[in-house]
């Protein structure tokens, strides 16, 4: 019974040790994460419980015990890690890796009782391949309708539009402003943009056809004057001349020495 | 000598007595008074795993019928919410009738319980599968993102300033996001879906340590799963999703922590959880102190306790008290502030409402809109059948406690202090909150609190209508007839609580609705909220609507200006008709440097009851803004429209207080 308690001990050290590694692994989320679920969810609730009640049956109640105090062990361990400013992955791993693991170094050995009594044993269960197969196929559809829910928010948009943006930021050598357009009209849609300043006509885009979400960005210049003006962009859609469809325009500041910018 | 021969003895004067006493003393034995103490029928403790495995595949099949509704929803079917509830109600059924049954052991009872959480767990992820859609996950999804960014804790959050100080649930989160490299959102499902099946083993197995009787906890969770938060309010991303687990975890180990192991549960688990609990939630802190204080005064003037018990549940009260008070101190006694008006406001409308003056109309939204008959009939029938449940199990409950409930009144109260389970007279006191939360969920700046109080006060409730259920056949031999009434009124506690917290807005709908939450959120407000991210930069200040606010914060990762965090309210200088100085002076004064205008505002009453955050005059519009008062800051000189979808405007005000 001793040595199987120490095997049981190990091993619980061994899957810690291991889900410390695979976690700081650079691993995908959806490897690293049943690790991680361990490692924040079970390990140290479960270190702990065996540290503090030695003379306990390991039965459904300490299991759900163990759970809750992992929660809780997270929590108080985030809030010790704020304080020496490592709330990161390594100091999340070092925290409840070496919690979980002290408190198996540190439990009598009476404590490890895994499935050995308690009153969530075995008594009564009949387990066939015909119920584990149902219980499957049970679990599966559950987890298809979450796939076909997630496929249906997806596919769900309310509006057909178009977005225009125009800031005051030049992202181009030598422009002073962006001037943005985004298609989510869900098809190839067909674009003339106008750009006035202080309401005079400076320059066109015609014809500009942008496909189902494309992003499309242009440098603008400003002329600064002696006054404020606006700098202003017009959308028409598909040819549509006499509908402005979207407009937007930027505030340009006064400035000592006006300088043509315009490309 | 028979009963008339008796009577026909009795002077006049006595059996007129008699005869007038009748209809009492037999509505004293209707809700038990007199009634011999329960004795369960001995329960097995095995599964079935058949038995199981057919339940999942019913579950299976319910929530592919959940989803189809769910997308339907979304394309404008109009039977689609009917269908949802369908559901639910199949899901649900089967695992009711199963719980009933006379011959389902302890863990077949437990796995199936687990089972039927885990399936409503995915009830909810069908509801929101891409990302958080209800309005307090955004605000805790905030100051999540903010310890993920920054590192740190106590950042701020100017959508619930209150939330960053209580982090318990975010550190749990990002603990598993910092680990495993998946996203809040996704982090954050699973810790809340743990979270919600610890919290119904822990409820039934205290409930089964505490009565003795596998079937009357099973039923008593099924009972408590008709708290109107029990399906989306307490498994939303916020605080108290994972605080009321806490507590359910902390009852288990205070109801198993006896011998020689309650030191050990005293001093080394405990303290743990009542941490936790501290820095995860304000007000189930307080309320798990006060439930434990309450323990502890029990034990204290229960006869017959030792000292040492007495002393143990005094630790353990003290235990329970100190951390939210200490931790409320060092982060500044944020509540008082946030909670006190609330509190105040509902009381005072509560008064109002019990001198007949004023109340909130039920089943009728903020924007006017009704609730369906059926729906109106199922919640009107599920707060009866629980009124029903505690009638008739209050005092039985009580009896089971040991308090002597029976033979004259005088005779009662001098065994009053002779009960021999404290834990189930405090539970079974708790459902006195449930009449109180009804009185405060039909105020309007109550309902809140109303709500709140639920899954405390179904604490109690689960308990105690399970006991009357149980009382009347200890046994539980039900008759197929007998179970399908039972399993069918459980059924109805429960989609009642799922009306009364969410009505008929409980799918996402095809069309956009004015501030109304869940039915707000949408791909292009989420599109505007991240091209705000990436091609202006994160913290700008921003004055937005309910809604452009929420998603301007998590997707955009703005400030945003919000009365709860600056005192200013900014949605005033949105809706008024002209752009006058004192608006452009709350702009400034709550620092704004973009203000978002949504022109949908302008095509209806807000679902929610307000536009903005509840500021100033946000409760008072009786009338939608007109779109030209929305669209006035086309004509304020220096003001740059920076974005155009053609429904989301945004404004550049960072120069207009220079020409003023």
């Amino acid at each position: 019974m001793r040595s199987a308690e120490r095997l049981s001990r190990l091993a619980l050290g061994l899957l810690t040790v291991a889900c410390a590694a695979i976690v700081l692994s650079p691993a995908p989320p959806w490897a690293r994460a049943p690790f991680a679920l361990l490692l924040v969810l079970w390990l140290p609730g479960r270190s702990l419980i065996g540290l503090a009640l030695p003379a306990t049956a390991w039965d459904a109640e300490a299991r759900v015990i163990a759970v809750a105090l992992s929660l809780s062990l997270t929590v108080v361990t985030g809030l010790a890690l704020n304080v020496v400013g490592s709330l990161d992955a390594p100091g999340w791993v070092l925290s409840l890796a070496g919690i979980a693991i002290l408190g198996l170094a540190a439990t009598p050995s009476a404590a490890s009782r895994d499935g050995h009594g308690g009153r969530g044993g075995a008594a009564g269960r009949s387990w066939r391949i015909g119920d584990l197969a149902i219980l499957a196929i049970g679990l599966a559809m559950g987890g298809g309708a979450l796939v076909y829910a997630r496929e249906g928010a997806n596919a769900h948009d309310q509006y057909r539009y178009t977005e225009m943006w125009l800031l005051p930021v030049g992202r181009a050598p030598g422009s002073s402003a962006t001037l943005g357009l985004r298609n989510a009209e869900r098809i190839r849609t067909s674009y003339d943009i106008e750009v006035l300043d202080g309401g005079k006509l400076v320059d066109r885009w015609p014809r500009i056809a942008l496909d189902a979400g494309e992003t499309r960005t242009m440098p603008v210049n400003a002329t600064r004057g002696p006054v404020h003006r606006r700098l202003e962009a017009r959308l028409f859609k598909d040819g549509e001349r006499d509908r402005v469809y979207r407009q937007v325009w930027i505030d340009v500041p006064p400035e000592a020495n006006p300088t043509t910018v315009r490309d | 000598m028979n009963a008339a021969a008796q009577g026909s003895t009795l002077a006049p004067g006595r059996d007129r007595k008699g005869i007038a006493m009748a209809p009492f003393r037999a509505a004293l034995r209707l809700i038990g008074w007199g009634s011999p103490a329960l004795v369960h029928a001995s329960e097995g403790e095995g599964i079935s795993l058949r038995r199981t495995a057919l339940l999942s595949l019913g579950a299976g099949l319910s929530l592919c019928i959940a989803a189809f509704a769910a997308n339907a929803s979304r394309t404008g079917w109009p039977h689609a919410v009917e269908t949802f509830y369908l559901a639910i109600a199949l899901l649900f059924l089967p695992f009711a009738m199963r719980a009933l049954s006379a011959g389902t052991g302890r863990t077949e009872q437990l796995a199936n319980l687990l089972l039927l959480t885990l399936a409503l767990f995915a009830i909810k992820m069908i509801r929101e599968p891409t990302g958080f859609i209800d309005h307090d996950e955004f605000l805790h999804w905030s100051t999540a993102n903010g310890i993920v960014e920054t590192g740190r804790l106590f950042g701020e959050n100017p959508l619930l300033p209150v939330s960053p100080l209580y982090p318990g649930l975010e550190l749990a989160t990002t603990a598993l996001t910092h680990l495993s490299g998946l996203s809040v959102f996704e982090a954050g499902c699973m810790v809340l879906a743990v979270a919600r099946l610890t919290f119904v083993g822990a409820l039934f197995l205290t409930y089964q340590r505490i009565c003795g009787s596998a079937r009357i906890a099973a039923c008593g969770c099924l009972v408590y799963m008709g708290a109107s938060t029990f399906l989306v309010f307490d498994v939303q991303f916020s605080y108290e999703s994972l605080a009321v687990p806490l507590v359910a975890a902390l009852l288990l180990a205070d109801a198993r922590s006896q011998g020689a192991d309650r030191a050990r549960h005293v001093l080394v688990i405990m303290p743990v959880l009542f941490a936790a609990l501290a820095v995860t939630h304000h007000m189930t802190g307080f309320f798990a102190a006060i439930l434990f204080s309450g323990l502890a005064v029990l034990e204290l003037l229960r006869r017959g306790v030792s000292g040492k018990a007495r002393i143990w549940a005094f630790v353990t009260a003290a235990l329970s008290v100190t951390p939210p008070l200490l931790w409320s101190h060092y982060v500044g006694n944020p509540t008082t502030g946030y909670l006190g008006p609330v509190v105040e406001s509902g009381v005072r409308e509560a008064l109002s409402m019990l001198t007949m003056s004023m109340g909130r109309v039920p089943f009728v939204s903020e924007d006017g809109s009704v609730a369906p008959m059926w729906q109106r009939l199922v919640t009107v029938g599920s707060v009866g059948l629980t009124c029903l449940g505690l009638l008739l199990g209050f005092v039985r409950a009580l009896s089971m406690a040991g308090l002597p409930m029976r033979g004259r009144l005088p005779d009662a109260l001098s065994g009053i202090r002779d009960w021999g389970n404290s834990r189930l007279l405090l539970l079974t006191l708790v459902t006195l909150a449930f009449p109180l939360s009804i009185v405060f969920r039909l105020t309007r700046s109550g309902w809140e609190i109303g709500n709140r109080i639920g899954p405390f006060s179904f604490l109690g409730v689960g308990i105690v209508a399970a006991v009357a259920v149980a009382f009347f056949r200890p046994d539980g031999g039900y008759g197929s007839v007998r179970r399908t009434v039972l399993a069918v009124g459980a059924l109805c506690v429960l989609v009642g609580g799922i009306i009364s917290s969410q009505g008929p807005r409980i799918l996402v709908p095809a069309e956009f609705q004015v501030s109304a939450d869940s039915a707000s959120v949408g791909p292009m407000g989420i599109s505007f909220a991240s091209w705000t991210k990436e091609w202006i930069g994160p913290g700008h200040v921003f004055a937005a609507d309910r809604i452009n606010r929420l998603l301007l914060a998590t997707y955009g990762r703005q400030q945003v200006a919000t009365s709860l965090q600056d005192g200013v309210d900014t949605g005033q200088a949105i809706l008024a008709p002209t752009l006058a100085d004192p608006d452009v002076a709350r702009l400034r004064t709550g620092g704004v440097e973009y203000v978002t205008v949504d022109r949908r505002l302008s095509t209806g009453l807000p679902v929610v009851g307000v536009y903005f955050d509840g500021g100033a005059n946000d409760n008072s519009y009786r009338r939608p803004p007109t779109p030209a008062a929305l669209m006035k800051f086309d004509e304020a000189p220096r003001v740059g429209r920076a974005f155009d979808d053609g429904y989301i405007v945004t404004y550049d005000i960072r120069r207009l207080d220079a020409q003023r």
